[in-house]
């Protein structure tokens, strides 16, 4: 079964989301940075599921950041917006970076039809 | 600094202005067959050194440098034309007014200082001593020195008007930077607990089963929601400055609001330890104070674990009131306290420790301390407890 690692800090959000995929996929939560990037690693998932708001307004964009580059995680992300699509990012930790190292969007609050259909798309 | 140079700028523009009009002086002077060569002299000369101005425009000096080489060329044209009698003399007050307002009272005295001594020089020099030449002097210097500190009253009341506006300007811009980041922040944190509240809703749906768990936690978040618009309602509260005096029994306050919390104090067994000095009435708005103890004692009970002990101390001073309210809570880390009673700021601890929060409490009471002179301090070990002492100035 393939694994999908959900990070959020609210915590209701994140086990509604759990409860839903668990229906179909593994499930793993983490509910700050800490525990993402150890999960990212340790679980090996096949997806993650990243909130861009948690204890700063832009964790989420620093995640994806350390994901790709530090830790080397190369799996889908799909990132959880309140707003939409995130265009030219710019990130504090390097500059001349200007893209968001995520593969999709999805807007809160969640339809769990969209993210199903964009879940397949990946895994 | 940018609108001294604008007006090097300008003066630069008008001198090109006066350059042509000096030669079209000549000419007409030739016409009516007068003495011109000055003329031709003088606008090449203004041209000329226009030139090294233009070149210099940006830097603040080249003031001095016009002043110096227009007075220079006035007392010069000035000589060939009649002395204390020509009518170039007058030049020297339009000189002076733009001294006057450009530059700081003890330069444009000297400056004028320096046009009369001209003036009495060129006199001296055309051995002008008739009394109708010596009238005529004296009448020119009266007139630069009462020009003089008339247009420097002038511009200084307006320098300090303009001062004042770029002030308040900035103010404006500060508070309009302010107000907009709030309701970005609003919108925000009020998505928040809404969006999640709409995903519970959707998983229901999608389930297609009733799942009263799942609805209670939809009823939660809502009610976060509720708390944060609330809040904000009660910052609008306090901004209202027609808010009514009356006088305040602050003991019977805060234990009515340690009443509201009886059922959470129950449930998580804490111990409430009240000690009150006899303060009695003191003249203030209910609504400010009920709004003190709500948010601190809330604070106080929502982030103590079980079994944990809350103290509150009331006092006073001969000028001030003293709230004290000490948990054994879960505190703030270090590094965080400098931000707590930031708009919407929880720390990290706070809102792993107890989901639903607004962010809003102490910047509430900072807002409200802030219209009725008072202060608030907060120490906090982390994991041992918070100690919050606020002072009120006794009206």
């Amino acid at each position: 079964m393939k694994k999908i690692l959900i990070v959020d800090d609210d915590v209701e959000f994140a086990m509604s989301m759990k409860r839903i995929l668990e229906q179909y996929y593994s499930v793993i939560v983490a509910h700050n940075a800490k525990d993402a990037l150890n999960y990212a690693v340790t679980e090996k998932p096949d997806l993650i599921i990243l909130d861009v708001m948690m204890e700063e307004l832009t964790t989420g964009f620093h995640l994806a950041y350390e994901f790709r580059n530090q830790i080397g995680v190369k799996v889908p992300i799909i990132m959880l917006t309140m707003i939409g699509e995130v265009k030219k990012m710019k990130f504090d930790l390097e500059k001349d970076s200007e893209f968001l190292p995520v593969n999709e969007f999805i807007e809160k609050p969640v339809d769990y039809n969209l993210l199903l259909e964009k879940i397949k798309k990946y895994i | 600094m940018n609108y001294f140079l604008n007006e090097i700028s300008f003066f630069i523009n008008l001198r090109w202005l006066a350059a042509i009009g000096l030669i079209f002086f000549s000419i007409f002077f030739h016409l009516l067959k007068q003495n011109f060569e000055v003329f031709i002299v003088a606008g090449l000369y203004v041209f000329l050194v226009n030139l090294i101005f233009n070149e210099l425009k940006n830097k603040k000096y080249t003031i001095y440098l016009q002043i110096f080489f227009d007075w220079f060329i006035i007392a010069i044209v000035s000589y060939y034309t009649g002395g204390v009698f020509s009518p170039i003399v007058y030049l020297f007050v339009f000189h002076i007014v733009i001294v006057s307002m450009l530059l700081v009272p003890m330069e444009h005295f000297l400056f004028t200082t320096l046009a009369s001594l001209t003036v009495v020089i060129l006199g001296m020099l055309k051995n002008q001593f008739s009394s109708e030449a010596i009238m005529n002097l004296v009448f020119l210097l009266f007139m630069f020195y009462v020009t003089g500190y008339l247009a420097s009253r002038q511009a200084k009341k307006l320098m300090q008007a303009y001062r004042g506006l770029e002030i308040a300007h900035n103010k404006l811009k500060e508070l309009d930077e302010h107000k907009t980041m709030f309701y970005v922040k609003t919108a925000h944190i009020l998505k928040s607990p809404i969006a999640t509240a709409k995903t519970l809703i959707n998983e229901v749906v999608f389930r297609r089963v009733f799942d009263e768990e799942v609805l209670l936690k939809v009823i939660k978040k809502l009610d976060n929601a509720m708390a944060i618009i609330k809040d904000i309602l009660k910052l609008e509260i306090i901004r209202d400055s027609d808010i009514k005096k009356s006088d305040v029994d602050i003991v019977s306050i805060f234990h009515e609001v340690l009443q509201s919390y009886s059922e959470t104090i129950k449930e998580k067994d804490l111990k409430v330890v009240f000690n009150s000095a006899p303060i009695g009435k003191v003249k203030g708005n209910y609504e400010h104070y009920r709004i003190i103890a709500e948010n601190i004692l809330e604070n106080a009970i929502k982030y103590t674990p079980q079994n944990g002990t809350i103290r509150v101390e009331l006092g006073y001073t001969d000028d001030f009131i003293i709230i004290k309210v000490e948990d054994t809570g879960i505190g703030i880390p270090y590094n965080e306290l400098g931000r707590v009673g930031e708009e919407f700021y929880r720390a990290s601890n706070a809102r792993r420790f107890a989901q639903n929060g607004t962010g809003l409490g102490i910047a509430i009471v900072k807002e409200v301390l802030k219209s009725i002179n008072g202060s608030i301090d907060i120490k906090s070990n982390l994991d041992s407890g918070t100690s919050v002492v606020i002072k009120i100035k006794n009206a």
